[in-house]
């Protein structure tokens, strides 16, 4: 086994201005975040030999912007879905093709350009751009995706809810205790200047909500925002000049995806199933050393099911065991989106879950620092055939 | 299907059977089954596709492993429920035939 002291490290985090609907391009808030970490890193922008990204703002026109030539471009997506680009740098840093890799994830609410005014760039290469065809890359898992459209199940929002009354129907789960993770997020939120719901929500609100398809309502889908999250990944050396702790990956996980969105056997279990087994498999970490978990939350089931994936409790038991929020709050035995998830807080695809794990490793997470000092952080991302996973130690 | 394990070939259809490898026939179902999931979507998503609309999938009596996706007609949101009886119709649009279900209607015995 190597030495912890000899792994790749977390050096800087970032966080761009976040919002619905900004005026501000994607390419600025992608600067604005990608700056704000290398400076946290206590580096300088030549420092960075290596950049890995999917999403809408692509690499080669940051690294311009930036002024900068480096020669590792990551981006494409690997059996971890979403967390394939900062796992990917990881590897590189381990491999000795990197120093300090920048990952960063853009996402803009609308879709679309770097620029809206821009339109698509017909000079995105595949070497310097890997990323830019990040949905290509997911192609493959979308076998039953035709049939779906075919059913009239348009969004995301339906096909999820489909394993949500299945599992309502086997385990007694809940909306009131869906609701509980939405309550319980919304609290976190209001701690997260960053956060962009952050006015008090109660049951109440959460139960009266409009229905997008039953038994999901608007309060179970997450908030789309204009943001951008970045991280540096150092090589070891730099342990010692980096102003803050380093925050270690311990173990990862992913998936083939086999089964697409509807067809394994064991639905409703879904591809982080097979997520979690890969990355508990690779550690002597057990899930109960978790200290605090960052699941992914595009809508509020998906992070029962990867609490129950994980481990976190026994198959069918998440219900129960976000019921009444004690037990995800701050105080409690599983401190659970912290930032206030992407329910309350915002969408950027997972990556606001990594920044978060990362902040409270280190104890900089202010007025919503887990208490007790923790060691132990949990990220995931993904729903459907779609999963990653990531333990993170300090 | 395959003509030697019996294995349906859902939802891709594949030459030969992904467990045994001998080439497949096409074979009918015979329209029959139960809900095993389903969501009611009550959000405007395509203009073509007015809500409220059902959305389920459907263990066949053929085999009750498979999983068709399809959608649920002439049945009132609150009468879904897993478990209900189902049977095939065909919406025609234009010159496709898309498989719906509705409640079973008769108690012809399976």
């Amino acid at each position: 086994m190597r030495s912890a002291s000899k792994e790749p490290f977390v050096s800087g985090l970032g966080l761009s201005e976040i919002g619905r609907r900004l005026p501000t391009t994607s390419l600025d808030l992608a600067l604005d975040s990608v700056r704000s970490a290398i400076a946290d890193a206590g580096l300088e922008v030549g420092d960075v030999d290596g950049v890995a990204t999917l999403g809408d703002a692509p690499q080669s026109v940051v690294v311009r912007a930036l002024g900068i030539e480096p020669e590792l471009h990551l981006g494409r997506i690997g059996s971890s879905a979403l967390f394939s680009p900062f796992l990917s740098a990881v590897e590189a840093i381990r491999d000795g093709r990197a120093r300090h890799v920048l990952v960063y994830r853009n996402v803009n609410m609308l879709g679309g350009s770097y620029d809206p005014a821009a339109g698509p760039n017909p000079d995105w290469d595949p070497a310097t751009d890997p990323g830019q065809n990040w949905r290509a890359d997911l192609e493959h898992l979308n076998t039953d995706l035709d049939l779906l459209l075919a059913a009239h199940a348009f969004s995301a929002a339906n096909w999820f809810a489909l394993h949500c009354r299945r599992h309502m129907h086997l385990y007694g789960t809940t909306r009131e205790q869906l609701g509980w993770l939405a309550v319980s997020s919304r609290r976190y939120a209001e701690l997260n200047p960053h956060a962009v719901y952050r006015d008090p929500l109660t049951l109440d609100d959460y139960l009266n909500a409009r229905i997008v398809s039953e038994p999901f309502g608007l309060l179970d889908c997450d908030v789309p925002v204009d943001g951008s999250v970045a991280v540096v990944l150092s090589h070891h050396a730099h342990a010692e000049d980096c102003p803050h702790p380093p925050v270690r990956v311990a173990a990862a996980g992913g998936a083939d995806g086999v089964g697409g969105w509807t067809q394994r056997r064991d639905f409703p279990n879904m591809a982080m199933v097979d997520a979690a087994a890969q990355m508990w498999d690779r550690t002597d970490l057990r899930p109960a050393d978790v200290d605090v978990a960052q699941l992914y939350d595009g809508f509020t089931f998906l992070t029962l099911a990867w609490l129950e994936a994980l481990g976190l409790c026994a198959r069918g038991e998440s219900g129960p065991f976000v019921d009444g929020g004690d037990r995800i709050a701050l105080g409690g035995a599983l401190p659970l989106n912290t930032y206030g998830g992407q329910l309350s807080a915002g969408r950027l695809h997972g990556h606001w879950a990594l920044h978060e794990a990362c902040t409270q490793l280190r104890g900089d997470a202010g007025a919503r620092q887990v208490p007790g000092r923790p060691e132990v952080a949990v990220v995931s991302n993904g729903g459907g055939p779609m999963a990653g996973c990531v333990l993170l130690t300090r | 299907m395959c003509p030697d394990c019996h294995r349906w070939s859902y939802p891709e259809l594949s030459a030969r059977c992904i467990a045994c490898g001998t080439p497949t026939v096409p074979a009918r179902l015979r329209g029959i089954g139960t809900v095993h999931t389903f969501t009611v979507n009550r959000h405007r998503y395509h203009p073509d596709v007015t809500p409220p609309n059902i959305i389920a999938l459907i263990e066949p009596v053929d085999d009750p492993t498979l999983r068709l996706i399809a959608g649920v007609v002439d049945c009132a949101p609150e009468h879904m429920r897993i478990g209900l009886e189902v049977e095939v119709s065909f919406e025609e649009h234009g010159d496709v035939h898309v498989p719906v279900f509705r409640p079973r209607r008769t108690g012809v015995a399976v």
